[in-house]
């Protein structure tokens, strides 16, 4: 019997940078920093989303998360989180730098506060004064097609477009657009926010995604450790399943056993 | 800073609407009705 195995080098390269894990999660909405770490461990991601935030003077003694998930551990990528304007992005991203040292970021620049929606038009002038900065910007962006390419024309490391609304769990609501997407990107194509459960990620994965990004799906679910174990297993299996090639679907049956042989019908 | 106990190597600072290096923290003097924000890193996704 042949045993068959899988070459590991199949890496997730960002920007040069190689990751094992496609699976890229963030660290907001858990319940504590600490349940946030254990799902971490338990998701295999090695690239964790961050905000940036006013410090609280009031209370210094509050719990810090770099006190329980270390830089030198994970990839810190600092997002735009709340920003509606290029502007407000940029120099989000220009502290985040002399925060954490950090050249990899995730941009967002949100168009709407009820659906979160990216601004698109802010988001592209918000990447091109990033990337002349020496930034190496991910967007978040919407499903649209041109708009990715026109990211990608810009020189950004990666295009995230959206499956449905942040924090929605509705799963990827526009096959088609994420088809074409990735269909003509030639950088790594994240799906970003809306992922609602385990299948979600897989689907993102087996139609060629390179890698999931989630933060809701894996914080809000009853059991958060559980559910990022899960992700692992499903941005693996999407992979995978992507990586084999699925068979052709077809519209009538194809018996799987031979029609050669078969004994004399009764009647 | 220190009176807050906050790390400079884990903040972003703006005095006046320009970032400060962290190099330059010791050296920044503060005057009246500065303009100050601090930042850092929260859990965020």
């Amino acid at each position: 019997m042949t045993k068959t195995t899988i070459k590991h080098d199949d890496y997730l390269t960002i920007a040069g940078q190689k990751f094992n894990s496609r699976l890229i999660i963030g660290t907001g909405k858990y319940k504590s920093f600490q349940e946030n770490k254990d799902a971490l461990v338990a998701s295999g991601a090695e690239i964790i989303t961050v905000a940036l935030r006013r410090v609280n003077v009031l209370e210094p003694k509050q719990e810090k998360l770099q006190s329980v998930i270390d830089p030198k551990e994970y990839v810190f990528l600092p997002n735009t989180a709340g920003c509606y304007s290029a502007d407000d992005a940029v120099r989000t991203l220009r502290l985040a730098r002399e925060a954490g040292g950090w050249n990899l970021i995730k941009l967002e620049v949100i168009g709407n506060s009820k659906n979160l929606f990216p601004d698109m038009e802010e988001t592209l002038k918000a990447a091109k004064t990033l990337l002349a900065d020496g930034f190496e910007v991910m967007v978040y962006s919407t499903d649209d097609p041109i708009y990715c390419q026109k990211l990608e024309d810009l020189g950004v490391c990666a295009i995230m477009p959206l499956a449905a609304p942040i924090g929605s769990g509705l799963g990827i609501q526009n096959k088609t657009n994420l088809r074409i997407i990735l269909e003509n990107a030639n950088i790594p194509v994240i799906v970003d926010a809306g992922v609602g459960t385990a299948s979600d990620a897989t689907i993102a994965m087996e139609m060629g995604c390179d890698a999931v990004l989630m933060n809701t799906a894996i914080a809000e679910a009853k059991h958060p450790i559980l559910m990022a174990q899960a992700m692992k297993q499903a941005v693996e299996s999407g992979r995978l399943a992507y990586l084999a090639g699925r068979m052709p679907k077809r519209l009538y049956a194809s018996a799987s056993s031979p029609s050669e042989g078969l004994m004399d019908k009764i009647s | 800073m220190k009176a807050n106990d906050l790390q400079s190597d884990q903040v972003g600072v703006e005095l006046n609407y320009k970032i400060i290096n962290q190099k330059h923290f010791k050296e920044t003097i503060i005057r009246n009705n500065d303009d100050i924000e601090i930042v850092e890193f929260v859990g965020g996704g």
